[in-house]
C-alpha cells in the first residue's frame, strides 16, 4: 500500500519534460503560413491579430512565438482568445479548435473576402469551407489547403505552400 | 550537443539538400532539444518533416495509452477522455505488452475489477464486489453475477445459474480489439444484470488495415499451452473476412481436491474395506456393559465377572442377576465383544477432516460422515450412524475425469464485414467453443472444485444503416455445470434482437429510441439419450412430469423454461457549450417475474477545458432472473447421506431481482499530454438480494412401502389383541391407558432399527425427512462507498507507467445471519413434531375404526393413509416456512468482508531499445472473508507480480518469456481454491 502511494506521488511530482508536441507544431505551422500568404494592403499595417476560437494549448504556443517574432517587416503579433460572439473580422488569422468546428460556417459568413485566413482542426473541413485544415496522416501532423477558399477570403497564397500541404479542391 | 545541432542547422539552412537528409535523421530526442528560436528559423518544409518524426513515434504511445476510443458508455464511438461515464478501455496491444494470456487476466489492469484466480487460468471476476451476498449459502453466490459481460453487444450471461462463466466465451485475445469497462449501474443502456457495470469486449473486424496472419503461442510450466491465430483479409473496399482460432490447455498445480474446512462429522479412512457400510448403526460397547478399573466386566441386566490379566473371565467370580443363566451371560458377552470390535473398527485409523485439505479423488470417494444416532438418559452416545459424504451414484471418477486439468478449451470464430457504402456497415460473426474447466461447484459440495463443460455455437449480425443500428444474435449448445452430477446438464438457447435509431438535431440534441427482445430457452432434456445415462431425460418439449419415466427427475428443471424480455428504451444526449446531459430510460417486461422493471441513468458532464473533464452520474439497475431462481424443479436424492433424504429445489415464479441505485462523481485530467488521471467516487445502495432458503418440509413414507406398513400395523395389532385376550380385552386396556396404542405404534415402527434419535427423528426408517428450498428475498440493504483512481503516465518514450487503486467500504444494513443449513434443520424439527402428532392421531383413528367401528383392519389403514397421499409419498407434518423476518433482530452497518476494502495494481513498461520491451505489474488485493455453507474462510491480503520480457528480432515478430506470479507466491486468491504458484512460459507473437 505504501509503495503504491509512493509510486503515485513520484509519478505526480515528476512533471513531464515533454511539451505538447502536436500543439507546438500547429503553432509553428501557423507562423510559417504567414510567410506564404499575402494579406490585402489595408491589413499589412498595425498589429497582426491571431484569434483562437475555443480553449487550446495552441494559444500558449502562439503567445510564445508572438514574443519572439514579428510578421512581415514589423507587424507585432497579438494572440486573442475568441468567443463565438466575436465579430470575427478584425483578425488576420482565425484558428478554430476542434470543439468549435460547428462555428466554421458562421466565421466564413462574417469574414468572406475580408482578408482573414481561417484555419480549422477537424477532418474534412478544408473541403467544406476552411482555407487550411490541420490533419493527422498516419500519425503525422500535416495540413490540408484549399486554394479556392483562400482566394474567396481575399488572400493570396504562394505556390510553395500549395506544394507543401495536401491540396483539397 | 545543442551547439552542434545549431551548427548543423545553420549548415542545413545553407545547404538545402544536406539539410533534408540530416533533418530526416533526427530522433524525437533531438527534436525536443531544439529551442523555439531554432525551430522558428526553420522553413516550413523542415518543420513538416520534424512534425512527421515526432508524430509517428508519439502516435504508438498515444494510441495505446492516451487516445483510446470507447463506445459502450454512450453507444457512440468517442474519445475515452470525454466518455460520459466511469469507463476504462484496454487494447489488445496493451494486454500483449503486459504479458496477459487470457481475457480474464486483462481485467487485472482495469480499475474497479476484482480479479482472483481459482486455478491456472480459471478466474472469478467481480466488478466492485457485492459478491458472497447472501453469505452462509451456496458457492453460486460467490460467482460474478453483478456485471454484464458482452461480446460486441451480445450478452454472454449464464442464464441458467445466473453468473458469468468466462470459460464459455468463444473468443480470446487475438479476437479482441479492445475491452471496454463501464462502471456503475447501466441497465438503462444494456438491460438486466448490468448492476455494478458492463464489460463489452469489442472484437477486431477485418478491414483494409488488418494483418493477414497474426497470433501468438506460448508454453510453459504447469503444462500451460496457450495459442491464438487470426487470418484476416479485405477482398476489396467493401468486403473483408477473417477467421480466428484459439486454445488453452492449463493444468492445476495438483490433481487433488481441496476439502473445505469447518465441516463437523466428516471423516476419512484410507481402508474403507474395514469400515461399516453407509446407513449402518454402530452401537457403542457400553450399550451392553462396562469394564471398570479393577477389571470387573459388568454386562447390563445380566451379571458381572472378574477378568484376569489376560482379559479372560474368571468363571468362579461370575455373579448373575436374578433369572439369568450362564448362557445368557455368554450371549451378552458376544454382543459386547462385537460392538467393541465395531467401535474399534470405525474409530481406529479414522481422521476427522475438520481442518480441510487436499485429498485425491479416490480418497474423497471414501469420505464418511459419522453422526451420533442415539443418546442414553445421561447424554452418552449409545450409537453412531454412518453416512456417505458424497453420493455413491456419482463416483469421483465420473465427476472428475480430469482432476489435473484446470482449463481446456478451444474456440473458432468467423468474421465477415460488408460495407457497401460509407453509411452502411454490416458485420456477420459466427463461432463455436468447447471448454472443460475445474472450477467452483454450483452446489454445496464438501470439496471446492467441480468440472464444467460447455459446447456452444453462436451467430450474430450487427448492422449500422445510416442512423439505424440492428443487432441479432443467437447462441446455444449443451452445458454441464457440474460434470458427473445428475441434473446439471442443460441446453440453453439465447436469442437477442434489438433495434435503435439515432436522431441528431442541429442544436446539439441526439435522441436514440430503441427496442430489444430477448428469449432464453433452457431445456434439460434431449431427444437423444445421453450416453452416460444421466442428466437428460426423454421428455418431450414442455413435458413436465412423467412418473413412469425413470429419467424424468434427472434434470434440474425437468421442462422447458422460457424467459423472455421485451424492453423499449430511449436515450437523450444533449450537448450545449461545454456541458453535456444524458438521460436514458429503459423498462423491461419479463415473463418471469411477470412485470415491468424500470431502469434509468442520468449523467451530466462538464468539459472544463480540453484537459479537464467532470462527470456526475446517477443510475438505477437490476439483476435479471435465472433458471435456478425461477425454474428449478429438482429432487436431490440423498440416499445414505445426512438428512434430509431428499432435497427439492423449487421454483419461484416471482423472484425478487437485485436492484441498485448508484451515484458517481468522476474527474479526468491530462496535466500534460503524457499523463492521464481518472478518479471517481461512488456510492451505491443495493437491495432485494435473495437465496435458496428453506421452503417446505414433510416426513414422508414412500407409497411403495404402504403395503409393508399396513402389514406391520396389522400384525402389530394382532400381537396386542393376543396380549390383551382378544379385541374386547384390548378395547378395555386402551380405555385404561389411552397411550397404549401410540406406544405400540412406536415399538412397531422403530423395529427397523434406524431412528435418527440424536436429531429427534425417531419414527424409523420407514419415514424419511424431506425438505424443499426456494429462492426467496432477504431484507439486506447493501451500501458501498468507494473511490477508484487510475493513472496512465508516459514518463518517457522508454518508460510507461500505469496504476490503479481502489478503496471501498461495503456494509450491510438490515442484516441478520441467515444460514440455509440451520433453517432447514429447524424446519425439519418442527415437521417431525407435527408428524409425530399426526401419526399418533392417524393410528388412533385406525384403531377406532377397527375396534369400535368394526371396519376391516386393512381397509381402516388404507383409508386413513390415503388422505396423506401426495404424489408418490404419504406426507406427515407438512410444514411451510414463511420467511417473515420482520421481527428478526437485525443489525445495521455490518461490514461485508468478502468484498476487499483495498485492491489495485501498478505496472511499468520499459523499452530500453526499440527491439526490447520489459514489462511488469504488481497486483494487490486486500484481506477477504468468505462465509460459505460450512463456515467461513479468511484469505489474507496478497500481492503478486507478473513480468514479461519481449524481444523483436524483426518488426513483425516478438519472442518473449512471461512470468505469471514471478515470486511463486503460494497463497490462494479465491476461497478454498488452488495455491497456484508461479507459471513461467515462453512464446512468440507475430503479425504479417
Amino acid at each position: 500500500m505504501r509503495r503504491l502511494l509512493l509510486l503515485l506521488v513520484t509519478m505526480l511530482l515528476m512533471r513531464p519534460a515533454l511539451q505538447a508536441q502536436d500543439e507546438k507544431f500547429k503553432a509553428l505551422f501557423l507562423y510559417n503560413f504567414t510567410k506564404h500568404i499575402e494579406w490585402p494592403s489595408e491589413k499589412q499595417g498595425g498589429e497582426f491579430v491571431i484569434g483562437v476560437l475555443g480553449k487550446s494549448p495552441v494559444t500558449k504556443e502562439l503567445q510564445t512565438i508572438a514574443e519572439k517574432r514579428v510578421v512581415g517587416a514589423n507587424q507585432k503579433i497579438e494572440v486573442r482568445e475568441m468567443t463565438p460572439n466575436d465579430n470575427y473580422t478584425d483578425y488576420h488569422i482565425i484558428y478554430i479548435t476542434d470543439k468549435y468546428s460547428d462555428h466554421l460556417d458562421a466565421v466564413i459568413g462574417k469574414t468572406k473576402g475580408r482578408g482573414v485566413l481561417v484555419i480549422t482542426d477537424k477532418e474534412g473541413l478544408a473541403s467544406l469551407a476552411s482555407c487550411i485544415n490541420y490533419v493527422k496522416v498516419d500519425g503525422k501532423q500535416n495540413f490540408e489547403i484549399c486554394r479556392r477558399h483562400v482566394d474567396s477570403q481575399g488572400l493570396k497564397v504562394s505556390a510553395q505552400l500549395m506544394t507543401l500541404g495536401i491540396k483539397v479542391d | 550537443m545543442k551547439k552542434i545541432l545549431l551548427l548543423a542547422l545553420t549548415g542545413l539552412l545553407a545547404f538545402n539538400v544536406l539539410a533534408q537528409t540530416n533533418v530526416e535523421n533526427f530522433t524525437r530526442k533531438d527534436i525536443m532539444k531544439l529551442t523555439y528560436d531554432e525551430l522558428l528559423e526553420m522553413p516550413l518544409d523542415q518543420v513538416l518533416k520534424l512534425a512527421a518524426i515526432m508524430g509517428v513515434s508519439s502516435d504508438e504511445l498515444f494510441e495505446m495509452i492516451m487516445n483510446k476510443s470507447v463506445s459502450s458508455a454512450s453507444k457512440k464511438e468517442e474519445s475515452s477522455f470525454t466518455s460520459p461515464l466511469s469507463s476504462t478501455v484496454i487494447t489488445r496491444d496493451e494486454m500483449r505488452t503486459y504479458g496477459i494470456s487470457s481475457i480474464e487476466e486483462a481485467f487485472r489492469l482495469i480499475p474497479g475489477m476484482i480479479v482472483t484466480e481459482k486455478t491456472n487460468g480459471v478466474y472469478d471476476i467481480q466488478m466492485r464486489g457485492l459478491n458472497n451476498i447472501p453469505d452462509n449459502n451456496m458457492f453460486l453466490y460467490s460467482e460474478n453475477n453483478n456485471a454484464l459481460i458482452m461480446v460486441d453487444g451480445r450478452p454472454v450471461q449464464n442464464y441458467a445459474m445466473g453468473a458469468v462463466n468466462f470459460d464459455m466465451i468463444p473468443i480470446d485475445i487475438e479476437d479482441v480489439e479492445r475491452i471496454e469497462v463501464v462502471r456503475g449501474a447501466a441497465s438503462a443502456l444494456y438491460g438486466a444484470n448490468a448492476v455494478s457495470g458492463v464489460i463489452n469486449i469489442i472484437t477486431e473486424k477485418p478491414n483494409e488495415n488488418s494483418k493477414l496472419v497474426s497470433g501468438s503461442f506460448q508454453a510453459g510450466s504447469q503444462n500451460t499451452y496457450v495459442g491464438n491465430l487470426g487470418v484476416r483479409k479485405a477482398f476489396n473496399s467493401k468486403i473483408a473476412a477473417g477467421a480466428t482460432f484459439n486454445f488453452q490447455y492449463r493444468e492445476r498445480p495438483t490433481d487433488k481436491l481441496y476439502v473445505i474446512p469447518g465441516q463437523a462429522g466428516l471423516y476419512y479412512n484410507d481402508n474403507e474395506a474395514l469400515m461399516p457400510a453407509a446407513g449402518e448403526i454402530v452401537k457403542t460397547p457400553y450399550t451392553y456393559g462396562s469394564l471398570d478399573e479393577k477389571g470387573v466386566l459388568t454386562l447390563n441386566g445380566v451379571g458381572s465377572v472378574q477378568l484376569d490379566a489376560d482379559k479372560n473371565p474368571v468363571l468362579s467370580s461370575l455373579t448373575l442377576e436374578e433369572g439369568k443363566t450362564a448362557d445368557d451371560f455368554k450371549s451378552a458377552l458376544n454382543n459386547f465383544m462385537l460392538s467393541y470390535l465395531q467401535h474399534q473398527t470405525i474409530f481406529s485409523g479414522l481422521t476427522e477432516v475438520f481442518e480441510g485439505g487436499y485429498y485425491s479423488v479416490d480418497q474423497i470417494d471414501h469420505f464418511k460422515q459419522i453422526y451420533p444416532n442415539e443418546y442414553d438418559a445421561n447424554g452418552n452416545i449409545v450409537s453412531y450412524r454412518l453416512f456417505d459424504a458424497k453420493e455413491p451414484e456419482t463416483p469421483g471418477s465420473q465427476m472428475f475425469p480430469h482432476p489435473e486439468i484446470a482449463r481446456r478449451n478451444i474456440g473458432i470464430n468467423a468474421y465477415l464485414r460488408y460495407t457497401p457504402i460509407e453509411q452502411v456497415a454490416i458485420n456477420f460473426t459466427a463461432g463455436y467453443q468447447n471448454s472443460y474447466v475445474n472450477t467452483t461447484p454450483v452446489g454445496d459440495d464438501f470439496f471446492s472444485f467441480n468440472g464444467r463443460t460447455s459446447k456452444t455455437a453462436y451467430a450474430a449480425v450487427d448492422a449500422s444503416i445510416y442512423g439505424l443500428k440492428l443487432l441479432a444474435n443467437y447462441c446455444g449448445g449443451p452445458q454441464e455445470y457440474a460434470v458427473g452430477v445428475p441434473g446439471f446438464k442443460v441446453y440453453p438457447k439465447t436469442l437477442n434482437l434489438s433495434a435503435e435509431y439515432d436522431f441528431n438535431f442541429d442544436f446539439g440534441l441526439s435522441v436514440r429510441p430503441g427496442i430489444s427482445y430477448q428469449n432464453v430457452l433452457t431445456e434439460d432434456y434431449s431427444p437423444i439419450r445421453d450416453s452416460v445415462g444421466y442428466g437428460w431425460s426423454y421428455a418431450d418439449p414442455g413435458y413436465r412430469y412423467d412418473e413412469n419415466d425413470p429419467n424424468h427427475l434427472s434434470g434440474f428443471f425437468n421442462y422447458t423454461c422460457k424467459m423472455t424480455t421485451f424492453a423499449p428504451s430511449i436515450r437523450l444526449d444533449y450537448k450545449v457549450g461545454d456541458f453535456r446531459f444524458i438521460a436514458a430510460f429503459r423498462e423491461d417486461k419479463t415473463n418471469i417475474p411477470d412485470k415491468w422493471t424500470p431502469s434509468w441513468q442520468l449523467a451530466a458532464n462538464y468539459n472544463i477545458n480540453e484537459n479537464n473533464f467532470v462527470r456526475v452520474v446517477y443510475g438505477r439497475a437490476n439483476r435479471g432472473t435465472n433458471m435456478v431462481s425461477c425454474g428449478s424443479n429438482f429432487d436431490w436424492t440423498r440416499t445414505n447421506m445426512v438428512y434430509p433424504y431428499k432435497l427439492h429445489f423449487a421454483a419461484n415464479e416471482d423472484p425478487a431481482l437485485v436492484k441498485i441505485d448508484n451515484f458517481e462523481v468522476g474527474y479526468r485530467t491530462k496535466p500534460s499530454d503524457k499523463l492521464l488521471i481518472d478518479a471517481e467516487v461512488f456510492y451505491s445502495i443495493s437491495s432485494d438480494f435473495g437465496a435458496l432458503m428453506a421452503n417446505t418440509a414433510a416426513m414422508q413414507i414412500n407409497k411403495a412401502n404402504a403395503a409393508n406398513i399396513a402389514a406391520t400395523m396389522a400384525s402389530g395389532l394382532k400381537i396386542y389383541e393376543d396380549l390383551y385376550g382378544g379385541k374386547e380385552g384390548l378395547v378395555a386396556a386402551v380405555a385404561q391407558n389411552p397411550n397404549l396404542m401410540k406406544e405400540a405404534l412406536q415399538k412397531m415402527l422403530s423395529g427397523s432399527g434406524d431412528n435418527y434419535q440424536a436429531e429427534g427423528f425417531d419414527m424409523g426408517m420407514i419415514m424419511q425427512p424431506y425438505a424443499s428450498i426456494k429462492y426467496q428475498k432477504l431484507p439486506y440493504k447493501v451500501k458501498q462507498l468507494g473511490v477508484s483512481l487510475n493513472v496512465d503516465y508516459i514518463i518517457s518514450p522508454k518508460l510507461i507507467a500505469k496504476m490503479n487503486a481502489n478503496y471501498q467500504n461495503t456494509t450491510i444494513d438490515n442484516y441478520y445471519e441467515y444460514s440455509q443449513t440451520n433453517d432447514i434443520m429447524a424446519m425439519l424439527t418442527e415437521t417431525k413434531t407435527k408428524a409425530s402428532a399426526e401419526l399418533s392421531q392417524d393410528f388412533a383413528n385406525i384403531f377406532n375404526n377397527y375396534l369400535v367401528g368394526g371396519m376391516d383392519i386393512q381397509t381402516s389403514i388404507s383409508n386413513v393413509l390415503s388422505s396423506r397421499l401426495n404424489g408418490s409419498t404419504y406426507d406427515f407434518g407438512n410444514t411451510a416456512i414463511s420467511h417473515d423476518d420482520s421481527s428478526t433482530p437485525k443489525e445495521n452497518g455490518v461490514k461485508h468482508e468478502a468484498t476487499p476494502t483495498f485492491y489495485g495494481m501498478v505496472g511499468l513498461i520499459y523499452k530500453p531499445i526499440t527491439k526490447l520491451e520489459i514489462s511488469a505489474f504488481a497486483n494487490y488485493i486486500g484481506k477477504r472473508t468468505y462465509k460459505l455453507m460450512y463456515g467461513s474462510t479468511t484469505l489474507n491480503d496478497r500481492c503478486t507480480v507478473n513480468m514479461k520480457v519481449g524481444y523483436k528480432p524483426i518488426q513483425n515478430v516478438e519472442v518473449f518469456v512471461n512470468a505469471h506470479n514471478l515470486f511463486n507466491t503460494k497463497q490462494r486468491e479465491f476461497t478454498c481454491s488452488d495455491e497456484i504458484g508461479g507459471i513461467y512460459t515462453a512464446g512468440v507473437t507475430f503479425n504479417f
